[in-house]
């Protein structure tokens, strides 16, 4: 592979979960990171199909709240989204009927052909963190063979439908960056060539991590969580010197801070701003008393926030703001992944739906799982569980301000936060930038490594 | 088809006659009592102003002479250049004691200028209140006094206000007013007091400072041209109280053209179609003359006899109205004499501006063309990054 100094960082917004990938990977862009899709990028009659797709996922997202309608409709979505059962293993590479639907799109509706015009200004590699546009720039490429530059696409789930590989994965240029074991083995399953998939794992922030060889900022936060995890001393007990040693730690002090900072994420179609109302009635009181702070992610949807404030105040919690609740949400969409990822390292649980947060928990926080919406989720789900970074809630989410401390208090949280440490790649932003700076690539082994 | 006519008609005076009875019930506002001796908070006037207003110097003066024991007044032009710096400063000299700020802000190129303006001033501030209001309005000196008392007896974080459209001297601003204070006015109050629905003028906006921090300030609306009326639905919405008094402050427009009232209606019947498309649709029904003069071929002979009736009662209604609502105005006999035909050539102008919006999303607005979206986004040119979120 040739070494770049740069490269093109891809993604689109539909929720913000590509994104999200794409961020950590600010410093490799050659122009900051392309949203395509959106005003700003897309030329008209494109940006037409693009609108309507993203409206077809916002629907999609919070179909699932309408009754009757609404849950036909999601069983529909699941149905067109479904990942084949991996077990018994078995040929998948035969392209469905959404590969062929997006051929088409690109071939004879010119879906992403502007920018396929915009990468050729700069001879640099582009990364995806979306399949529609790494499988159009390697059809265009097919078409105009030299025109583009290596194309690499970051798979953002832990399991992924058949539509992120193109119809024909044997002669297609696209290399796969792969987040987890498992999506490398569904790629090979797809048709993917082994020496085109790469086990980087997902970019997570830089910012929370460190240096890649220190991992100094990720050390430290972790034990300090570790340590407000765990009042009863009840996970210390059992894995103090697995952490005094992964951690760089002489020993365990005595005194620990008592806070405990709970974050609920709602995905950025707004899906989940209705559990919010309920985890205030299950919190509402212990924030008040000061046991619990509670940060609630709204993304950068003004209806989401406003929903949410509403919450708040309808609670009688608004003297709460800035106290025991913070509300993160800005509607510059880096603004507000910088806030996420600021606030994210004071947080305890990270409560959400297992989308491409279920990789967050490579920082030692243990994800709280939500229902996940969307085959992929479900997988997302599984994975975290099959690593144990992952706890399903115990019993209604109105009841969280009991089962929320017990589970703290019995160790459970600060195991999962252990385990998706220990077991879930941490380094991805660095393996890839390293991969297209020197064209070289290296696994690693070790958890400290990954 | 007749009977559609009819009960069209029918609905539309009885919605008419409704607007005419609330604002001349509340022509004089309603006191709010039970402030009692709580302490008056320090409010700070935010005044985005450009160019010179019809009698602009009068209309700041008024600002001067609030019977309120601590407010600052904080204006801000793009720059220094802008014509009216001399009334500004004039002003400032004129009233040492009341601490004035003049700040040059600039012209945003892809922000709502007014929102820019009011973010700067923002920052500035050092008052608990806000009260950001047009460079064309003048206000009574018991206003914010009585603003404020709504604020801290019913703890509401945003108080608006009925306009009341005054001074007319040309037959445009005749027909300008008279819109302000039947159509404008009266759906405000009669919104709020039968199904307290806010639509928030930015004419005149009270806010609490604490409560717009919660959104980020004024910047949260930057991007939107009706920061208004989705500033209104945001604090709904977020759960913190609105309401009014109605406190009215008055709208000078004595020289305005058909020209530029042209423009100014068709800017906000394009924000209106952009935030509620069907409410607006609904609008039509709100015009009688209009809908008399579709279903003249309905009719028949008897066609030119609803015609008349329908305009003739348009007017009465109107008439009250300005008579209750307008005492400035109605001591001029020309502006008698001028109504009825200021208000047929009023509807029929309507007419033709309410139907811009489903041409032309581009609307003129302090110095710049803005193309507006979904809920008044304002559009962003192709080759500039955007990264505002535009909805599904």
């Amino acid at each position: 592979m040739k070494a770049h100094e740069k490269a093109w960082v891809v993604t689109v917004l539909m929720g913000l979960g590509h994104l999200r990938a794409a961020y950590p990977l600010r410093d490799l862009t050659h122009e900051g990171v392309v949203i395509y899709g959106s005003r700003g990028t897309t030329p008209d009659p494109e940006y037409g199909i693009w609108r309507r797709l993203r409206r077809i996922y916002y629907a999609s997202s919070k179909a699932g709240a309408i009754p009757v309608v609404g849950r036909a409709l999601v069983a529909l979505l699941l149905a067109v989204q479904r990942i084949p059962a991996y077990y018994p293993k078995t040929d998948q590479s035969r392209p469905s009927h959404a590969v062929k639907f997006l051929r088409r799109l690109v071939s004879r509706r010119g879906l992403c052909r502007s920018l396929g015009d915009k990468l050729a200004t700069a001879p640099y590699p582009a990364v995806h963190t979306f399949y529609a546009t790494a499988v159009a720039m390697d059809t265009l490429e097919t078409q105009a063979p030299g025109r583009l530059q290596d194309q690499y696409l970051l798979i953002c789930d832990a399991d992924f439908n058949r539509v992120w590989v193109p119809e024909d994965p044997g002669t297609s240029r696209i290399r796969y960056l792969a987040p987890c074991t498992q999506v490398r083995r569904r790629l090979l399953a797809y048709g993917v060539p082994d020496g085109a998939v790469l086990m980087t794992g997902f970019p997570l922030p830089k910012e929370n991590i460190g240096t890649e060889a220190g991992l100094e900022i990720l050390k430290a936060d972790l034990f300090e969580r570790l340590l407000r995890l765990d009042p009863a001393r009840k996970f210390f007990s059992y894995h103090e010197r697995s952490v005094l040693g992964w951690l760089g730690r002489d020993f365990v002090p005595a005194a620990r801070e008592r806070s405990f900072n709970v974050m609920f994420a709602i995905g950025g179609a707004g899906a989940q701003a209705e559990m919010v109302k309920k985890i205030l009635k299950g919190l509402g009181e212990r924030i008040r008393r000061g046991e619990v702070r509670l940060t609630l992610s709204c993304g950068i949807q003004k209806k989401v926030f406003e929903r949410i404030l509403g919450y708040v105040n309808g609670m009688g919690l608004r003297g709460e703001l800035d106290r025991g609740i913070e509300i993160v949400y800005d509607q510059d969409v880096y603004a507000y992944l910088d806030r996420f990822n600021a606030r994210l390292r004071r947080t305890d649980v990270l409560w959400t739906k297992p989308s491409e947060l279920a990789f967050y928990c490579g920082l030692g926080l243990p994800i709280l799982m939500a229902d996940p919406i969307g085959a992929q989720e479900e997988l997302n789900k599984r994975w975290l569980r099959e690593i144990h970074a992952g706890v399903t809630p115990p019993g209604p989410i109105e009841a969280c301000g009991e089962w929320l401390f017990d589970l703290r208090d019995n160790g459970r949280l600060a195991e999962a936060a252990w385990d998706g440490f220990l077991k879930a790649r941490k380094l991805g932003a660095y393996k890839i930038e390293r991969l297209i700076r020197t064209g070289e690539f290296r696994e690693g082994v070790s958890p400290l490594e990954q | 088809m007749n009977t559609l006519i009819l009960v069209a008609l029918a609905l539309s005076g009885t919605v008419l006659c409704l607007f005419t009875a609330f604002t001349v019930a509340f022509r004089r506002g309603r006191k709010t009592v039970g402030a009692g001796a709580r302490p008056y908070p320090l409010v700070s006037l935010l005044k985005p102003v450009k160019n010179i207003d019809d009698d602009m110097a009068a209309n700041l003066e008024s600002f001067y002479r609030l019977d309120y024991p601590a407010y600052e007044v904080l204006f801000a032009v793009d720059d220094f250049k802008d014509p009216c710096i001399g009334i500004l400063k004039d002003l400032q000299a004129r009233h040492p004691h009341i601490p004035t700020t003049i700040v040059a802000t600039g012209h945003p190129p892809f922000e709502n200028p007014k929102i820019h303006k009011l973010a700067r001033l923002e920052s500035k501030s050092r008052g608990g209140l806000f009260w950001a209001t047009d460079s064309n309005v003048r206000v009574a000196p018991d206003s914010l006094r009585r603003l404020v008392d709504e604020h801290l007896v019913h703890d509401a974080k945003v108080v608006f206000s009925p306009i009341r459209g005054s001074s007319s001297r040309s037959f445009a601003s005749l027909m300008e007013n008279s819109g302000l204070n039947f159509f404008t006015s009266g759906s405000v109050i009669a919104s709020w007091f039968l199904g307290r629905q806010a639509i928030i003028v930015g004419k005149s906006i009270l806010v609490e400072r604490e409560a717009l921090e919660t959104f980020g300030g004024f910047g949260y609306f930057k991007d939107y041209l009706a920061e208004d009326f989705l500033l209104g639905e945001a604090f709904t919405k977020s759960g913190f109280r609105v309401s009014t008094n109605c406190t009215w402050v008055t709208n000078i427009s004595q020289t305005t053209t058909l020209k530029s009232c042209f423009k100014r209606l068709s800017r906000w019947a394009k924000l209106r179609y952009h935030l509620r498309r069907p409410v607006y649709l609904a609008e039509i029904l709100l015009n009688p003359i209009v809908i008399a003069l579709a279903g003249w071929a309905a009719f028949g002979r008897r066609g030119w006899a609803v015609l008349a009736v329908t305009a003739a009662a348009k007017v009465a209604v109107e008439y009250a109205n300005f008579l209750f609502v307008n005492p400035e105005d109605a001591r001029r006999l020309r502006n008698h004499l001028l109504f009825p035909a200021a208000v047929v050539v009023k509807d029929i102008v309507f007419f033709a501006v309410y139907l811009t919006p489903f041409f032309s999303r581009q609307v003129e607005w302090r110095g710049g063309r803005i193309t507006i979206g979904k809920h008044t986004l304002i559009r962003i040119p192709a080759n500039v990054d955007n990264l505002v979120y535009e909805g599904a």
